[in-house]
């Protein structure tokens, strides 16, 4: 059987195909020129708009979350934890899932019912996180995050009348972010007249002292979020100051610039 | 009949169809929610007036297109180039288009709330401007690609398929965008960069790129092969052939009769948290819906080949409206409960989108054979007009759709969540109800609605086969004429 070929469509070529060189040469040039105004205005607007650039930005988050709003644990992700991890999941890997075991199923409830039970779970931690916040005179983000999830576990037992299993991750989550949120709305600076600059620039000389000067807690704290002090590539100071109750306040932030990006140093705090 | 298009040129309009819908499907969603949410972020200016003089810019805005429209598509007709009289409006448009679109995405570093919103209306106005010069007549380009109706319906379909997938590009592209940022940056880092909106900003770079590289395929690979006339059409003359020429006419009135269809969209996020259990579930119901859009083009185009597109469009808003009206009783005779209604409003959701294939695609193939028509009555050629006149009627319906879908809400009675912990109220069984009616009755008769007009729509059969006939003729008459001459 002969093969079946198909027959090719007529076609027709006209007059306007004389533009075909010209629409060539056209179309390149235009994908160039529109490949480097995007380039050019995308990596402008992202160098003038990304604040991890620039250290007196990164002071200014980082003092106006943890200093004047009092928020620890929000202002952790202006520090060099970050620089190689996501702040919620060093949280939940850390503190929540070791706290938690496995399950995946909890007793269903109504909108309503779960968001009442939900409002006092709230109640008591909001309270707790105040708590723990000014006993910890320390500070230590260790024993905060610790010590709260061994609550909410306890308390979850007690006004949901079950143990908390990994189904309520999500819900520690949120109950933490709430009682965060919480101690900030209470405790919140009204602070004024706030300035940030960059009052001392290390030379070289003194960012290499600075890399071999770190302590050995400041070296463990690094190798814990995975940050080889041979990263750092500058070091700053910043200085932000504000007035609250007619009284002035400097505060002094340490960044240290690793990549192209700056952040607070987490083992100066 | 004789084919005229090479086969490469079929996929190439859509290939640039593709690119075009990939912009102008991302950006109303994003540029809102960047104006909105990033664009003035740390710059002192209170963020609730911005959030309150959003409807003017955007319904400003949707004026200009609205004008846009037929004022570009009296222009295309009036543009006689030796690229022809769509091809450049697209191939020279795109650059204003690029730039513009992306200069949306780089806000201004200003403290100043009326230098803020100046920006906003200038840029946002500029860019439906310039968008309407180029989406316009790339819509109209499959009226004129081939004198062939079988042919140009053909390569109508295909564009149009390409162009509905276009439109929800920016959907994969956003996250795309998000996972290379994530790796090139950390996953934290990207939170802050993500805060200040520069993902978006990137991400519209992407789909600027991706006009640029489609649409320039288009512009350096397809023709247009329809002879246009030389002869000036007067502004008068040329709207008089929008809403006088009965055909083109009814096909507009179905965006006017059918503009409740939409109106599911408003409740889409209610219809996934209280009849299918989560508000992540939104995507379970508007995907389906995509594919189901998708795979009814295909079928259409099918259907298209076997009956005039007269009956194809009655067939199918018969079929949309009972698909419509089948949820609705089966989602009554299960009941509210959403362990059981899911699946079962899931499958029949997708049967549903199948009749959007025929809104996205049959009016189109109706206007090219308007155009063929209004030539044959006049001697004048108007593809830029008559798609214009369409698309004006599509923006006047689109702004009446996005009023009346909050009006039905109110309407259901829906009460919202005063508790800090609970996203969602619970709603009462009335109100369910009515949000179920919204998301299927209610468009359901809207779809009978867009109907209606096309019972009066008589280009099918014998009187489109003189019309198609008789142009050949007349074209080759004036082709050895012009040989002669």
């Amino acid at each position: 059987m002969a093969k079946k070929t198909k027959k090719p469509a007529e076609e027709i070529v006209e007059k306007d195909m004389t533009t075909a060189r010209f629409d060539k040469g056209y179309a390149v040039v235009a994908i160039l020129l529109i490949v480097a105004f995007l380039v050019t205005v995308s990596a402008t607007y992202f160098r003038s708009r990304y604040i991890m650039f620039y250290p007196e930005r990164v002071a200014e988050q980082y003092c106006t979350t943890e200093v004047v709003a009092k928020d620890d644990f929000n202002s952790l992700k202006y520090t060099t934890l970050i620089q190689n991890l996501y702040l919620g999941d060093y949280f939940r890997e850390n503190y929540i899932k070791p706290a938690l075991p496995k399950g995946d199923v909890t007793t269903e409830r109504t909108p309503e019912e779960l968001g009442a039970l939900e409002h006092q779970m709230s109640d008591v931690m909001d309270a707790y996180y105040a708590d723990i916040i000014a006993s910890n005179t320390e500070k230590t983000l260790d024993t905060v995050l610790t010590l709260y999830v061994q609550k909410y576990v306890e308390t979850y037992a007690q006004v949901f009348g079950e143990s908390a299993v990994s189904a309520v991750e999500d819900d520690l989550v949120t109950c933490f972010e709430s009682s965060v949120a919480a101690y900030s709305a209470e405790n919140t600076v009204d602070a004024e007249n706030v300035t940030t600059e960059v009052t001392r620039d290390f030379s070289e000389q003194e960012v290499a002292a600075y890399r071999e000067g770190l302590s050995e807690d400041a070296k463990a704290v690094y190798a814990r979020f995975g940050i080889s002090p041979d990263s750092i590539a500058d070091v700053c100071e910043v200085t932000y100051s504000y007035t609250a109750d007619g009284e002035s306040y400097d505060y002094i932030c340490t960044l240290v610039k690793i990549g192209m990006q700056w952040y607070v140093d987490i083992s100066t705090l | 009949m004789k084919k005229y298009m090479k086969r490469s040129e079929v996929w190439t309009y859509g290939i640039g169809l593709f690119g075009i819908a990939l912009l102008t499907g991302w950006m109303p969603d994003y540029s809102y929610t960047f104006f909105n949410d990033f664009a003035f972020k740390g710059t002192g200016i209170d963020s609730a007036r911005i959030m309150n003089i959003l409807p003017a810019v955007t319904g400003v805005a949707g004026i200009v297109g609205a004008a846009c429209e037929l004022i570009i598509g009296i222009l295309v007709d009036r543009t006689r180039t030796k690229w022809g009289k769509i091809r450049p409006w697209i191939g020279f448009g795109i650059i204003p288009l690029a730039i513009v679109a992306m200069l949306v995405f780089i806000a201004p570093s200003t403290n100043s709330y009326l230098g803020a919103v100046i920006w906003m209306f200038v840029i946002y106005s500029l860019y439906t401007a310039v968008s309407c010069a180029v989406e316009s007549p790339a819509n109209c380009f499959g009226a004129c690609c081939t004198p062939n109706p079988t042919e140009r319906s053909d390569a109508i379909s295909i564009a149009s398929i390409f162009r509905s997938v276009g439109q929800s590009g920016g959907m994969v592209v956003l996250p795309v965008v998000g996972f290379i940022m994530k790796a090139a940056m950390g996953e934290q880092q990207f939170k802050t960069a993500e805060g200040q909106g520069l993902d978006l900003m990137l991400s519209t770079g992407v789909c600027v790129l991706g006009l640029v590289l489609f649409g320039m395929i288009f512009f350096t690979n397809n023709r247009e092969r329809v002879p246009y006339t030389s002869e000036r059409v007067s502004l008068r003359e040329s709207l008089k052939f929008v809403f006088t020429n009965k055909n083109l006419l009814m096909v507009s009135l179905t965006k006017f009769t059918g503009f409740g269809r939409g109106v599911y969209s408003t409740v889409s996020l209610y219809i996934a948290v209280y009849m299918l259990g989560s508000k992540d579930l939104k995507i379970g119901l508007l995907l389906p819906m995509g594919v189901g859009t998708v795979v009814g083009m295909l079928i259409v185009k099918k259907l298209l080949k076997i009956w005039d597109t007269r009956k194809v469009y009655i067939v199918c808003c018969l079929y949309g409206s009972a698909s419509l009206a089948l949820l609705y009783i089966v989602s009554r005779v299960i009941g509210f409960n959403p362990d059981v209604l899911m699946i079962p409003f899931l499958i029949i959701n997708f049967f549903v989108g199948l009749q959007h294939g025929n809104t996205n695609l049959t009016p189109n193939v109706m206007i090219a054979d308007c155009v063929d028509e209004i030539e044959w009555k006049t001697g004048k050629r108007q593809e830029g007009l008559c798609y214009a006149g369409y698309g004006f009627f599509s923006k006047v319906a689109a702004a009446l759709t996005k009023s009346f879908g909050p009006a039905l809400v109110i309407w259901s009675g829906y009460v919202q969540s005063q508790d800090m912990n609970i996203a969602y109220a619970t709603q009462s069984d009335d109100t369910l109800n009515k949000l179920l009616l919204i998301y299927t009755l209610i468009p359901a008769i809207f779809v009978i609605g867009q109907m209606l007009p096309i019972l009066f729509y008589d280009l099918t059969g014998k009187k489109k086969e003189r019309i198609t006939k008789e142009l050949a003729e007349r074209r080759a008459l004036a082709a050895e004429k012009q040989e002669e001459a």
